[in-house]
């Protein structure tokens, strides 16, 4: 909210400061000014709460806010004297107030010796030529300026342009770890080896990539991109000890397809990744891919070639892993959330009130899954229940919620929601509507009061976590910034101030205890994936966790928030570490965690077939 | 020179105009897609880089101050455009789920949308006035729309 007051004062104070400029001596002007004054003493304040929040939040935002206070001052000492504030005050204030502007949208975090320069060069330069008697010192002054911001501009155009092939071995250079087994001499493990185990597998599925024209229970008509010609894709129901085989066909129309195990913790050759762990399967191809059924609980695959098209299209669907072969005491649902781009919402495979009988006494598990770009909010009225897990991962004795608790499910995240089935109906909810969702039993449809959403991290009872110190502490800030994609100027989800795959990656030994602070400090949630491990969160906010152990592969970094996880790095390979709201990562917000010592035969760019956003 | 700030000054009036045509493109494409407003998106870059060159044509023409603050104005709005996108989904708002404050606030894009429209043609009348050397006139023209 913070955040949201702060863009728009720097704006208004930026419009103000040079209409004030512009407007000096007129009637209007003592007004405008006077807002001006007004308007930037109430950023003093948003800033100073910020950097209460944290450092992150303010550096970039104190390099304009100090001098403009204090030409404010200057300002409103000259207005108490009833006179008209010196024109170079008012010029210099502009300036400032709209340089202000310039630092929110093309500095963030971190702010650099060379930011600043750009930002306040051209100032200064304005200085100089106004200063300096002889014309050529002038024009001297002005080239030199003008060259200098557009070398800057057209380095960064042409730097951020992707090479016909990117590979993932040079990271170590950028960031500063040299020894990265990318270069030729280092020893080091290829991603293409790093595969499931070969032994005969006990369960075999077949996933056949195609597009079709698929008809919703309602009548509506959705034209997708399925697996198996089905919205949402087969449900892979396994037991704990499966050996597991997915061999992926795919018959789509010149477009490529993969796999990924979202929030299942494969080795790293079967992630799915296009460019980092297989080339995309080209129309025509198959790839097998196998993995050992170990950890229990609710899970997604969707396609990581083209991401954020695929899956909005209906490349996806849900992996179980169920704990044992006997029959199950329950009725398990799962229910995967999807939006089309036709409006259409399915929760499992509806798009209207679809009604189950169960019988009163049976336990129910409802595996809810959030497979779209933003977050939906669930209730499940008409009977008490417990979350028992989330993202794949048991909590450690949850507690009893009821219709006035609602839960707020993350792009990419799964909650279990477990209860005793009632003798009147139980309804579950998505997003406020009670006009579909899933009616359970019989009986007039339950009662959903307002709610308010369910904080994960006092739910539940504390264990001892694993982590006593850090092998490794990094920090991400994530922010929305102007920067060049791929040669063309965006406003991009920056990582750290930098957007794919100009991000260093998080350099990782196997057996580090890692640590990693996530910053916020955009205007939209961003929910952040990392690939291959799921991370316990260690606070949110300075606050640490007081509710369960929270392991999440997904976890949703609301504006202004803090949230600081570890991880074990016991899964070697190259992972992606992105964001779940598609649309961010493939504007930019993508970064990896790689281990050292392995490398990837497989590359991104404009030469090869691969997209993994 | 002048020449030039007129030529410049009118095409940052048609950038604009091709804008509403590609908010147009975006708000009837069916399905709605997100993609439907790349084209949008990159307007609205174009009408940065157009706005700027026509600031600087404007100043190399020694056109009076506020002449030149008028034709830089569009990129001021232009901004508070992607601010008002931003406070929407800052209040809770996203491409699919936008009703209430943050519906009611990136509602105003549009309306801004009109005004950057009319900052690009009182600029494009500002530059007609300053080439046929009737600079004074533009700028009394400048201060009534800006305290407008």
């Amino acid at each position: 909210m913070l955040l949201v007051l702060d863009l728009l004062l720097v704006v208004v104070a930026g419009g103000l400061w040079v209409a004030a400029w512009q407007l000096r001596g007129a009637t209007a002007g003592a007004a405008v000014l006077i807002a001006a004054v007004l308007t930037t003493a109430a950023r003093v304040t948003v800033v100073a709460l910020l950097g209460g929040a944290g450092w992150w939040f303010v550096p970039d935002r104190l390099v304009t806010v100090v001098p403009l206070t204090l030409l404010s001052g200057v300002v409103g000492v000259a207005m108490v004297r009833r006179r008209t504030p010196p024109v170079p005050v008012m010029i210099a204030a502009a300036y400032v107030a709209v340089a202000g502007i310039a630092m929110q949208f093309l500095v963030g975090y971190p702010v650099t010796v060379g930011a600043v320069a750009a930002v306040f060069g051209p100032g200064v330069a304005a200085l100089l030529v106004w200063r300096l008697s002889a014309r050529t010192a002038r024009v001297a002054v002005v080239a030199t300026t003008a060259v200098a911001l557009l070398a800057a501009g057209v380095t960064a155009a042409v730097g951020s342009r992707l090479p016909d092939r990117l590979d993932h071995n040079t990271h170590g250079a950028d960031s500063g770890h040299a020894a990265h087994g990318g270069s030729a001499a280092a020893p080091g493990v290829s991603i293409a080896d790093l595969r499931g185990p070969s032994r005969a597998p006990t369960r075999k599925f077949t996933l056949t990539a195609r597009a079709a024209t698929v008809t919703l229970p309602s009548g509506a008509k959705v034209d997708a991109w399925t697996f198996d010609g089905r919205l949402p894709g087969p449900e892979l129901r396994v037991t704990q000890g499966d050996m597991v085989e997915v061999t992926l066909r795919n018959e789509l129309p010149g477009i490529g397809v993969t796999l990924h195990w979202h929030g299942y913790d494969v080795p790293a050759g079967e992630d799915g990744v296009a460019g980092v762990t297989q080339d995309a399967v080209p129309p025509g191809g198959t790839f097998t891919y196998r993995f050992e059924a170990k950890d229990v609980g609710s899970y997604w695959y969707h396609s990581h070639e083209m991401s954020s098209e695929a899956v909005r299209k209906g490349l996806y669907g849900t992996l179980v892993v169920t704990p044992d072969r006997t029959e199950p005491a329950e009725t398990d649902i799962t229910l995967p959330v999807h939006r089309f781009d036709t409006g259409a919402m399915i929760l499992g495979g509806s798009d209207r009130r679809e009604t189950r009988d169960v019988p009163a006494g049976r336990r129910v598990r409802l595996r809810l899954v959030n497979t779209d770009n933003n977050a939906h909010r669930v209730a499940v009225g008409g009977t008490p229940y417990t979350v028992s897990a989330i993202d794949g991962r048991d909590l450690n004795a949850p507690t009893v919620l009821t219709a006035a608790t609602t839960l707020r499910l993350p792009a990419g995240g799964r909650y279990d929601v477990v209860f005793t089935m009632p003798a009147g109906a139980v309804h579950v909810m998505v997003d406020g509507r009670e006009s579909d969702g899933l009616l359970l039993g019989t009986g007039a449809m339950p009662a959903h009061p307002a709610g308010t959403d369910l904080d994960i991290t006092r739910y539940g009872t504390p264990a001892p976590g694993p982590f006593g110190r850090y092998d490794k502490d990094y920090t991400l800030v994530l922010d929305r910034l102007v920067r060049f994609l791929d040669g063309v100027p965006s406003y991009a989800y920056t990582v750290n101030g930098g957007v794919y795959p100009d991000i260093p990656p998080l350099m990782v030994d196997r057996g580090d205890a890692v640590r990693t602070t996530v910053v916020n400090r955009g205007t939209e949630s961003h929910p952040m994936h990392l690939h291959g491990h799921h991370v316990l969160v260690l606070s949110r906010n300075g606050r640490p966790v007081t509710g369960s152990p929270l392991w999440l592969d997904t976890f949703d970094v609301l504006p202004g928030e803090v949230w600081q996880v570890a991880f074990r790095a016991d899964n070697p390979g190259i992972w992606l570490d992105h964001c779940h709201n598609l649309p961010h990562a493939k504007q930019g917000m993508v970064l990896h965690v790689a281990y050292r010592g392995v490398t990837s035969p497989f590359t991104v760019g404009r030469r090869t077939p691969n997209h993994p956003e | 020179m002048r020449k030039a700030f007129v030529i410049t000054s009118a095409i940052v009036l048609a950038v604009v105009l091709t804008q509403f045509y590609l908010a147009g493109v975006g708000a009837f494409s069916r399905p709605a897609t997100a993609d439907a407003w790349d084209g949008h998106r990159i307007g609205a870059m174009a009408i940065m880089a157009v706005v700027l060159l026509n600031t600087v044509v404007a100043a190399l023409a020694r056109a009076d101050g506020r002449t030149i603050a008028f034709a830089a104005l569009p990129i001021g709005l232009v901004i508070l455009q992607f601010v008002l996108n931003a406070m929407s989904n800052g209040l809770g708002g996203s491409q699919d789920d936008r009703t209430g404050m943050p519906l009611y606030f990136v509602a105003l894009h549009a309306v801004n949308g009109l005004v950057v429209m009319g900052a690009a043609a009182t600029g494009l009348r500002n530059a007609r006035r300053f080439a046929s050397g009737a600079a004074a006139g533009s700028a009394t023209e400048a201060q009534r729309a800006g305290a407008a």
